[in-house]
């Protein structure tokens, strides 16, 4: 998990399986970011190949916590990552982009 | 002998039979066993991803839901092979309660919905005894 701070975004590089095991690690890495008050947060799953609920909630919250104040974004493709949040009907939640410059640049 | 026991018994060779106790821990060496029996078993890559990740959440629901408040349980984890229907039947087994899922799942509570929807046929069988989740995946022609 590396964080990097792009002008007024802050990007979180997310690597790996996020499972129950490693949910709690995630949870911490965004509350920390979002603790730095960006305009933008985008949490990148470009490099995450499994991801399980205990993920996903996690990212509900980290929406749900950075409300108006953070622009809560993730970059997100393909069956580990986009397919199970399409299946659980929580996609429709996020703003979701296929690149990192895309969710960087789209509202 | 209990039901549990008489499955273990029926274990043919190429199947796989896990008694784990239902710890958080214990899952992600098992989702690898698991992934990496799917893969012999000749599933197509799509179907292995799902039975990995659909499996997962129904052992994830044992080790969070079913031995609240008791000291220690188990969970079985069984896959098969049924060459007669062309498929194979992963079950997550565990004996301790089933919890029903809130209306407004809140953050949380994607497990069940992300199992049926990976999953071209599956069952939960919660009873007094415990619960057991089941699920089939087409094998390819």
């Amino acid at each position: 998990m590396r964080t990097e701070e792009l002008g007024a975004a802050v990007v979180l590089s997310v690597t790996g399986e996020v499972d129950m095991a490693t949910a709690p690690e995630l949870e911490e890495s965004i509350k920390a970011a979002l603790g730095r008050g960006p305009e933008v947060l985008v949490v990148d799953l470009s490099g995450v190949s499994f991801l399980a609920s205990a993920g996903m909630s996690v990212l509900i919250g980290g929406n749900q916590l950075a409300g108006d104040r953070t622009g809560f974004r993730l970059v997100a493709t393909g069956s580990a990552t986009l397919r199970p949040m399409e299946l659980t009907g929580i996609a429709t939640t996020f703003s979701i982009h296929a690149t990192r410059d895309q969710a960087l640049s789209g509202g | 002998m209990n039901q549990g026991q008489r499955q273990l018994d029926d274990v043919q060779e190429g199947d796989l039979h896990v008694r784990v106790p239902a710890v958080a821990g214990r899952l992600t060496g098992l989702r690898h066993v698991l992934a990496e029996w799917a893969e012999r078993a000749g599933l197509a890559p799509e179907d292995r991803e799902a039975l990995t990740l659909a499996s997962y959440e129904a052992m994830a629901n044992s080790v969070e839901h079913a031995y609240v408040g008791q000291l220690q349980g188990v969970l079985d984890l069984r896959a098969v092979r049924d060459h007669a229907e062309r498929r194979v039947v992963v079950t997550v087994t565990d004996y301790g309660q089933w919890k029903q899922p809130p209306a407004d799942p809140g953050t949380r509570g994607r497990g069940l919905p992300l199992i049926r929807g990976l999953t071209p046929d599956s069952a939960i069988a919660p009873s007094a005894g415990g619960t057991t989740v089941s699920m089939c995946w087409p094998l390819p022609d």
